[in-house]
């Protein structure tokens, strides 16, 4: 069910519900914990830490299956490729780690960006490899052949890629702390460029029409000598729903405090009628996104500090956070 | 540098060899070679790359990676392009090889030199070789043996010994006049020499005084005090090795009372008093022996030695040397210095030495007295002081705003007007809708808003904005209340009052200033662009400058408060600095998402990354950055057809206040176009055109400078017409008449032929259109492509004017292409025909002559038009 305005009156009551039932804290992670990641088919889970390691985990079971160590900075990103083979990892070092799952070596570095990469993301059938981060530059690499150079470098970025998505039509979705939403579609070769104008946390894709609407967070730089108290209308951390085909706005919500940390939660909620996201004091924010109207009993404590990553299943009935506090949590219906 | 700029004028075809290249005018240093020398300048800078460095023997140095590979390892190292060349040895049964290995073997050149550097033998000591002693006439006269001996001794004079000796002096004397035997004798008393041997010669040589002053003496020499530098850390008479004894106190006081005192006389030998003990036994040895010395007060004899031997017993310093004269030594010694014990401090006691700085100042100040600060009207060291400071030391008159505003330039009555159109421009709306509130909050609240303000917002910006874009998509109420708080801003609207949110004032009153700076965005471009400019008379007008005053200025109380009674409504007036943004950035900054913030244009994916994601290559034809100048020439006249018309950047306006019927712009629909994008892939008009009227003319313009860049240069007819001069049009006649002369049919037929051929080729750089009567007021020249009409040929006499045109394009000299060269060619080959033909009629063929007369009476159509010459506005 996408997102329209007007519609209001659903005559259906919605599900407003999502996984709130804690059935497991995995905390192997020595270090605060910046992404997790679903395989495909959601049934194992990837993490990635500022302790360097990378974990496989069974999420509902709650054990720990594999530790990837070979990363001398914190990991940033992770992704996984369509048949689960592999995955991706970025991070700190500056270089893109290649993994064999099973074996869990290291089969490609892909060096060339000069700054800390927050993005990294698989085409559907992974055959490209997309790159992005501080230094403003997103990288497409070949998987198919082992060249030390990138297929291309998009350079139209001015600041540092937060985000960045490759959807299952061709195209690459970037979002970047200069305020733009940036969208190539290789189809058309046409670059669509949407000012948000602030910078850009993350994006994420509508899962029921991708095509339609993104989910856009950003944060504004604090402006100094702002107390946290009374922060600015303008000056709070903002989640909306854009219509990806002409740009506008369609829902807007706020209320959350990130404390103005680029790197926070956020997601659709399964069947896409909430919209989550965490703060920093570790609590779960929802709104409805009809109103962008806060859920009820909202916000909720869940973690110990401020929430990184929110991952939910599919399915819609596993959720799992992670967060600075080094946890990883999983949640239930 | 001469090369350089040998080179630049070799570019310019100067001739180098011209004597006034070469003159020169240099008076001082070193002048640049002269601009016809062909060899090279070698004190010409050569650039540090360049540079090479060379050895003492002019070897090259560094070859190496950097200069050549190859040659590493063999110019300076081993000796030959094959590397190193084995010495041959050979050695058999028979013949067997006795090799001798030498040192020099494993020396290279440095230790060989080294070597015989070392070989060489050198004195050890210079030997007398000076100039002084030494010239040819002095040697000769000098016996054999020291002559010898000169070159064999060694000299160990320094320069200054042989000055002295040059002036007569001699080694063991003394440095100074000759003195008689008297006043020797008195510096020899006085340098305390006398004590030996020389007082008894004395006595001696008393008694020939007639034989003493018969001679001079030299002076005795005098060793030089030289004092060594301390290097230890031991205090000062200190000797190592010898402990600290206590000071005798008596030392010299025994020596005065007893003049009789023998040291013999006591027992001990160690009671001789000097300052130390702990000596050994050979001082005690020197000591003794030197008491036994008729000078060191023996009693020997007594009678003169009193004096002499007081001096020497009393007035001596420990090391022995003699007390000045007229001194004598304390007998006491150095008194010892008192030292006293410390107080007894209360063991409860705490050093707090914060309360002693707190209560004094200076050192001399009293905990008290406070020290008056004085009025510092020069400032602190450092920090210069400001006007303003200066000026309220010298008790000048305050200015009551720091920060001039442009009101302060403006005559009284101007700012009147202005605070009156002000307050009635805030006031109307409002009036009607402000509920009441405490008159005394808003005394102490000012900034808190009390009441509805709407901004005002020119009419003609609302009705635009009202026309444009609309935001606020996602909140339906908003919108409206958007929507009437524009149409509140129109001219005459019906409906005044906008709708209001509801909720707080300072709510109700941001949403407004939200509305209002979106509304601006759709500011017509002539507001926009006047905003940066300013006409210099009205602004700064002289008489509207306030007049200084000369004297001093002192400070009214009343007066600066009148003034700020003033200046609160002009503050009020006076619009906050913000940070310049672009539309666009406005747009997202006000959440109007949508067309004005997104923008759309080409991007060009590599091959390798469409066929990896298995789609089809968008831009086939790559990026057109890369290879546009191969697109342009490739495509020639393709790509000048397919270019659009240069926009014309003024038609905007119309389309918002002249023309409030017609709703739509060409821009919404471009940018509706682009908003597409699967639709208009590819179309390069959609990139063309500007994104939204506002970016016209702005700094992000995409087609700023696009006319300029794609303008092309109007057909030379153009030019021709207007500028060609009569002589060529009536040479063209000339021709024309020359070539329309009465002749053979054939000729005719010919210069028909080449018409039409021409004439498909040229079509009518200004062809007529037919349209309706010209507005003044819209028209506007543009210059159009050349195209076919179709309905301008169909026209018999304009053809004809075509024709003639296209003749005049003939002639033209400065016309380009080949087309010219074929004309030529042509008119060349319808002269000939023409000879011909005028040989033909002097033959006298008349009936071919008659034919060639009917087609030259249809002619006479065209001839009156090239009577009268044709101006440019023929071809408008």
């Amino acid at each position: 069910m996408a997102p329209s305005r007007g519609d209001g009156a659903e005559p259906v009551p919605l599900d407003l519900s999502y996984p709130s039932k804690l059935v497991q804290t995995l905390d192997s992670h020595t270090g605060p914990v910046n992404v997790v990641k679903y395989n495909h088919g959601a049934k194992y889970l990837l993490s990635g830490s500022s302790d360097r390691s990378i974990r496989l985990w069974n999420p509902s079971l709650g054990k720990e299956i594999k530790c990837y160590n070979g990363h001398a900075q914190e990991v940033l990103a992770l992704d996984i490729t369509h048949d689960n083979a592999k995955f991706a990892s970025s991070g700190g070092d500056r270089a893109v780690f290649l993994w064999d799952v099973p074996t869990g070596s290291v089969i490609r570095r892909m060096q060339g960006h000069f700054g800390k990469i927050n993005a990294v993301g698989f085409s559907p059938d992974s055959q490209i490899l997309a790159s992005a981060g501080f230094d403003a530059k997103v990288m497409l690499w070949d998987m198919r052949a082992s060249s030390r150079d990138p297929l291309q470098t998009l350079k139209e970025a001015s600041s540092t890629v937060s985000s960045l998505i490759l959807p299952s039509s061709p195209q690459i979705i970037t979002s970047s702390h200069d305020g733009f939403l940036r969208t190539y579609d290789l189809r058309f070769g046409l670059l669509t460029e949407d000012l948000i104008g602030e910078p850009i946390s993350s994006i994420k894709l509508s899962n029921s029409n991708p095509e339609e609407s993104i989910l856009v967070s950003t944060t504004p730089t604090g402006s100094s000598g702002e107390a946290k108290g009374e922060m600015k209308e303008e000056d709070k951390p903002k989640l909306r729903i854009f219509d990806r085909k002409d740009g506008s706005c369609l829902q807007t919500f706020t209320g959350h405090d990130t404390g103005g940390l680029a790197r926070w939660a956020m997601g659709w909620g399964y069947g896409e009628s909430t919209v989550l996201a965490g703060d920093r004091e570790g609590r779960i924010w929802g709104w409805n996104v009809l109103d962008a109207k806060s859920l009820p009993s909202h916000p909720k404590q869940v973690h110990k500090k401020q929430i990184t990553c929110l991952e939910i299943n599919p399915r819609g009935k596993e959720m799992i956070t992670s967060s600075l506090d080094g946890t990883i949590k999983v949640w239930h219906k | 540098m001469t090369s350089r700029l040998k080179h630049k004028l070799e570019l310019e075809n100067v001739n180098l060899n011209s004597a006034y290249l070469n003159e020169s005018f240099v008076q001082i240093g070193t002048p640049l070679p002269a601009l016809s020398e062909h060899k090279k300048d070698k004190q010409e800078y050569v650039p540090e790359w360049q540079q090479e460095v060379r050895d003492e023997q002019g070897r090259r140095r560094f070859h190496g990676a950097f200069t050549g590979g190859f040659s590493a390892g063999y110019y300076n190292t081993v000796g030959s392009k094959e590397g190193w060349a084995p010495s041959t040895f050979k050695s058999s049964r028979s013949n067997r090889a006795n090799k001798v290995q030498r040192a020099e073997d494993f020396m290279d050149e440095e230790d060989l030199e080294h070597m015989r550097e070392d070989r060489k033998l050198e004195n050890t000591d210079t030997f007398k070789n000076d100039g002084f002693a030494g010239t040819r006439e002095e040697l000769g006269g000098k016996s054999l043996p020291s002559a010898i001996e000169s070159l064999i001794a060694p000299s160990r004079s320094s320069i200054g010994e042989k000055l002295l000796q040059k002036l007569g002096w001699r080694p063991g004397q003394g440095i100074g006049p000759r003195v008689p035997l008297r006043k020797l004798k008195l510096q020899q008393g006085k340098l305390g020499k006398a004590r030996a041997g020389i007082d008894d010669d004395e006595d001696e040589q008393m008694g020939d005084d007639t034989e003493g002053s018969k001679h001079t003496f030299a002076p005795r020499d005098v060793a030089l005090l030289t004092f060594d530098a301390k290097e230890d850390k031991q205090g000062l008479g200190f000797v190592k090795g010898r402990g600290m004894g206590p000071l005798p106190v008596a030392m010299g006081a025994r020596q005065l009372d007893d003049d009789d005192y023998d040291p013999y006389a006591e027992a001990g030998p160690s009671s001789r008093p000097l300052a130390f003990d702990g000596l050994d036994d050979d001082d005690e040895v020197i000591v003794m022996g030197g008491s036994t010395q008729p000078g060191l007060g023996s009693r020997s004899n007594k009678k003169n030695r009193y004096s002499a031997g007081r001096d020497l017993q009393q007035d001596t310093w420990h090391d022995g040397r003699p007390v000045l004269k007229g001194f004598a030594l304390d007998p006491k010694g150095v008194p010892q210095d008192k030292w006293f014990a410390l107080p007894d401090i209360p063991p409860d006691w705490r050093p707090r030495p914060a309360r002693v700085w707190g209560t004094i100042k200076k050192w001399d100040q009293k905990p008290g007295e406070e020290e008056v600060k004085k009025e510092v009207i020069r400032g602190e060291p450092g920090q210069p002081l400001t006007f303003e400071q200066r000026g309220a030391a010298l008790g000048e008159e305050q200015r009551t705003s720091k920060a001039k505003s442009v009101f302060e330039y403006m005559s009284s009555k101007d700012r009147e007007r202005l605070a009156s159109i002000a307050s009635t421009a805030a006031q109307p709306p409002s009036q009607s809708l402000s509920l009441q509130a405490p008159p005394e909050e808003e005394e102490v609240m000012a900034p808190a808003a009390t009441e509805v303000d709407i901004p005002p917002l020119s009419p003609r910006t609302a009705s635009a904005a009202l026309k444009g874009f609309i935001p606020y998509g996602d909140d339906l109420e908003k919108q409206d209340r958007y929507k009437s708080y524009l149409t509140s801003q129109t001219y005459n609207t019906t409906e005044p009052n906008p709708i209001l949110k509801k909720g707080t004032f300072e709510e109700i009153n941001k949403e407004l200033r939200d509305f209002s700076s979106s509304a601006r965005i759709f500011r017509p471009m002539s507001y926009a662009m006047s905003n940066r400019f300013t006409s210099g008379s009205s602004s700064l007008a002289v008489s509207d400058l306030k007049q200084a005053k000369p004297g001093l200025h002192i400070f009214d109380a009343e007066k600066a408060k009148l003034d700020l009674e003033l200046g609160k409504p002009k503050v009020a007036e006076v619009v906050e600095a913000k940070k310049n943004l672009t539309p666009r950035e406005q747009a997202a900054a006000n959440g109007m998402y949508g067309k004005m913030t997104r923008e759309t244009r080409n991007w060009y994916p590599t091959k390798l990354i469409c066929r990896r994601w298995s789609v089809k290559d968008p831009h086939p034809e790559g990026d057109p950055n890369l290879g546009k100048d191969q697109k342009n020439t490739s495509n020639g006249n393709n790509a000048l057809e397919t270019m659009p018309l240069p926009t014309n950047d003024a038609s905007w306006e119309s389309k918002f206040i002249h023309q409030p019927t017609t709703p739509t712009t060409s821009t919404s629909t471009a940018a509706t176009s682009t908003n597409e994008g699967s639709g208009t892939v590819g179309d390069t008009e959609v990139e063309k055109q500007p994104t939204n009227i506002s970016e016209v003319g702005m700094a992000n313009d995409i087609n700023q400078g696009r006319d300029i860049l794609t303008y092309e240069k109007p057909s030379i007819d153009i030019f021709k017409a207007i500028f060609a001069s009569e002589d060529e049009d009536e040479d063209d006649e000339e021709e024309e008449e020359d070539k329309g002369l009465p002749g053979a049919e054939s000729n005719q037929g010919v210069v028909r032929k080449e018409e039409s051929s021409e004439a498909a080729r040229y079509e009518d750089p200004f062809p007529v259109k037919e349209e309706g009567p010209v507005d003044i007021q819209t028209f506007k020249p543009v210059f159009t492509l050349r195209k076919e009409d179709n309905t301008d040929l169909k026209k018999k006499d304009k053809e004809k004017k075509k024709e003639k045109s296209k003749k005049r394009k003939g002639v033209l000299s400065f016309d380009v292409g080949d087309e010219g060269e074929d004309e030529d060619v042509q008119r060349e080959e319808k002269k000939k025909k023409k000879k011909e033909r005028d040989r033909n009629r002097t033959d006298g063929s008349k009936t071919a002559n008659e034919g060639g007369d009917e087609e030259w009476v249809e002619k006479p159509s065209v001839v009156p038009r090239l009577v009268g010459r044709k101006g440019a506005a023929d071809f408008m």
